[in-house]
């Protein structure tokens, strides 16, 4: 715990109003105070005082913004408070207070973390500290991740408050930032819309950015072509077929070649008329000229019917198709 | 040209790329070598004295690979300056060894390997010529075929302004019996080479592309005529050739255009003059992408129909190089049917279905090749391990 700040702390009784709420410069959690603190406040008061330095035109907040912000929203206007003196305590200590008390109650968020991050670099002389002092705090930064938390707060702000919310992975995060401000608004609104996986989302996202260079167009005019809208607005599809059919629309917009191959491969794997228990595999990317049969048996008798069946299947023209592996015109 | 000499300096006209920095490390300071690059090219660089500070700058940049194309490390090899070609598994590979004279390259192609090759990629030339030599004389004294280049590390002919070193390779190689020496490019800074007497031992090579591709790829090279017009010269004074159309790139339309290089080339080529032939589809480690994505943003070039082969590098889904090789073989087989042909990293099922048979019915690619050299480079078979018993008219050749 830093040092001194139990003997600085005097308790006292304030009016919310004389607190500088702009000053945010202790401020890591974005959200505001949820219907349950506010009720509890309601209630029961405040129960833990927020803790405020006193400054030179009244005080400023190191832990406790939701707490405040609830008093100011049920008008309370005496509110219990732990006060430091002005200046006492170094910047540094109360900002590691600040990211305790959060870390304590719940934990931040991957966004809250960046920002905490983000603060404690401005007030490091040297960077190489920081994995400790984030460690004094209840956080475990490592230098790489220092770096992602950075890069994560440079990224726009639609961008950013998609990972504060959840709705994408930091992976994901760092590819939509690669995209143009309006691309990056499409894409938002598409995730935002149909709530993909995160995986699901890395390759829609990969998909369409390459989509919108070989096409030379928009991602919205991208997805214009396909076309994307009438899926979206299909009301026989729930949520999940939309996004199966819209993975699949672009998939076969990006990859019309290798698609086109995969269906002529499925109808004459369809044409074999493979019976239960035996089931035809093509290579990886159809990149081995290696095909795979898998065959269940419960009997020899069995094995050996699908043997014989094997040696019929082996001339049968669309087997020699799907060998001969040629690629159509789109 | 792609290189003009000033009095005491070198000014990449192509590609507006300059070095400003050159760093000499001690222990060649004292060499000829040294001295006579630094003399030309000194005026109006910075000599820098700490090499880690200058990496970790480059490393450092927003841009490294092009940061590292701005810097010269002038130094010695301190390992082998001869090395197997590392090739890759699952793909047949040709047997080719490496000549290591220096790294990186002062063109900027967007899809070069060496980009994520070295870290951080700098221009580097080594200067310890006796230690090469020496490490050569032991190769030419052994009874094997070997064939080596230059041109997988740096390109064979960047530096020859200001620092001669193909020039004096190809009077190292020349009337040897068993080796020969691949200078590839794609520049056209032959002028130095014109005279010498090479007797054959250099094959003069051009990596050749659409002019789409050169245009939109391959920043800072020469154009696809002025390759094809420094092959002729070369041709003129004798050389044997070879032509490698390696990356080739898949786009709409990509399959006229390459036919359409294979009859632009043989109206100024002898195909007789021709040793090889490869061929090689765009491939990269996916680390590649990010670096080009960097650089590049809207190169359509790494969105093509990639899967991930089984030595882990993105290359276009097969069917689709075997249309893209069958356009090429096909204009090339009209004009130069005799021509040797390879391809480099791809199985038997591409060479089967787009050449009509695999490596292997003629003792495999490194005999192909090797019976190639034999023929075109004027060796006497029987002074090769590989071929006791050849004469030249009885060595493995391939069906047309
Ligand atoms: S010419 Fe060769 S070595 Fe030079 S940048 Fe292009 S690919 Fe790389």
């Amino acid at each position: 715990m830093p040092n001194g700040l139990k003997a600085d702390a005097r308790e006292i009784r304030l009016d919310p109003a004389d607190v500088d709420a702009l000053d945010q410069r202790c401020r890591v959690s974005l959200s505001g105070p949820g219907p349950e603190l506010i009720e509890s406040i309601r209630g029961l008061g405040v129960i833990t005082p927020p803790l405020l330095e006193r400054t030179p035109a009244g005080f400023r907040i190191v832990c406790g913004f939701k707490r405040i912000q609830s008093c100011m929203q049920l008008n309370i206007n005496r509110v219990p408070a732990r006060v430091l003196a002005h200046g006492r305590v170094p910047e540094l200590d109360l900002l590691r207070f600040a990211i305790a008390d959060n870390a304590l109650k719940g934990g931040l968020n991957l966004m809250e973390e960046a920002i905490a991050t983000g603060k404690l670099m401005d007030l490091l002389d040297d960077e190489k500290d920081l994995p400790d002092v984030a460690a004094a705090a209840g956080l475990c930064i490592t230098a790489d991740l220092a770096r992602k938390y950075l890069r994560l707060q440079s990224l726009p702000e639609t961008i950013q408050r998609m990972v504060y919310h959840d709705t994408t992975s930091m992976k994901a995060a760092f590819e939509l930032g690669k995209l143009d401000k309006q691309d990056i608004d499409t894409i938002a609104n598409l995730i935002e819309t149909l709530r993909p996986t995160a995986s699901q989302q890395l390759e829609i996202i990969s998909h369409l950015k390459a989509l919108s260079v070989l096409r030379q167009s928009s991602v919205s005019e991208v997805l214009l072509h396909l076309p994307a809208t009438s899926i979206l607005e299909d009301e026989r599809l729930d949520r999940k077929a939309k996004i199966q059919h819209l993975r699949r629309k672009i998939r076969n917009a990006r990859y019309p070649h290798l698609t086109r191959f995969e269906t002529v491969f499925l109808e004459n794997r369809e044409k074999l008329g493979l019976p239960p228990g035996l089931f035809l595999m093509p290579p990886p990317g159809f990149e081995s000229p290696v095909y795979t049969f898998t065959l269940s048996f419960e009997s020899s008798g069995e094995l050996a019917q699908k043997a014989d069946y094997l040696r019929v299947l082996s001339n049968h023209p669309a087997l020699r198709d799907i060998l001969e592996r040629e690629v159509e015109d789109t | 040209m792609f290189c003009q000499i000033t009095r005491h300096s070198v000014t990449y006209l192509s590609g507006k790329l300059k070095i400003r920095k050159l760093y000499i490390d001690p222990q060649v300071a004292d060499y000829p070598e040294t001295d006579e690059i630094s003399t030309r090219m000194n005026a109006g660089l910075t000599v820098v004295a700490d090499p880690d500070e200058t990496l970790r700058d480059i490393r450092n940049s927003k841009n490294p690979e092009t940061e590292g194309k701005h810097c010269l490390f002038i130094t010695c090899n301190k390992g082998p300056f001869i090395r197997k070609c590392p090739g890759t598994s699952h793909y047949t590979c040709c047997d080719y060894h490496i000549l290591h004279v220096g790294a990186y390259c002062t063109m900027d192609c967007s899809y070069c390997i060496l980009q994520a090759y070295f870290h951080p990629p700098v221009l580097t030339l080594f200067v310890n010529f006796r230690e090469m030599t020496d490490q050569l004389e032991t190769l030419f004294s052994s009874g094997r075929l070997y064939r080596t280049g230059t041109g997988e590390f740096t390109d064979s002919l960047i530096w020859e302004p200001v620092y001669p070193l193909a020039s004096r390779l190809v009077t190292l190689f020349s009337g040897r019996n068993n080796a020969v020496l691949e200078l590839k490019t794609k520049t056209v800074a032959t002028q130095g080479l014109l005279g010498l007497d090479h007797r054959r031992n250099t094959i003069m090579s051009w990596s050749l592309n659409t002019e789409k591709a050169i245009r939109e790829q391959e920043r800072g090279t020469a154009s696809l005529d002025d390759r094809i017009s420094a092959a002729a010269g070369c041709q003129s004074r004798g050389y044997p050739l070879g032509f490698h159309f390696d990356p080739m790139i898949w786009y709409p339309g990509c399959e006229s255009d390459y036919a359409r290089i294979a009859r632009k080339l043989f109206r100024r080529i002898d195909p007789g003059s021709v040793v090889w032939i490869s061929m090689g589809s765009f491939r990269f480690m996916p680390r590649l992408q990010e670096i080009i994505e960097r650089r590049h943003p809207r190169s359509e070039i790494v969105h093509g129909e990639f899967i991930r082969g089984p030595d882990g590098k993105m290359r276009y889904f097969k069917p689709l190089r075997i249309r893209l090789y069958r356009a090429l073989v096909e204009a090339i087989r009209k004009l130069a049917p005799d021509v040797t042909l390879y391809f480099c990293m791809e199985d038997d099922e591409v060479w089967r279905k787009v050449l009509g048979y695999t490596p292997g019915q003629y003792g495999g690619l490194p005999s192909i090749l090797n019976a190639s050299t034999v023929r075109h480079c004027g060796l006497d078979p029987k002074r090769i391990s590989e071929f006791p018993r050849n004469t030249v008219d009885t060595l493995p050749v391939p069906p047309v």
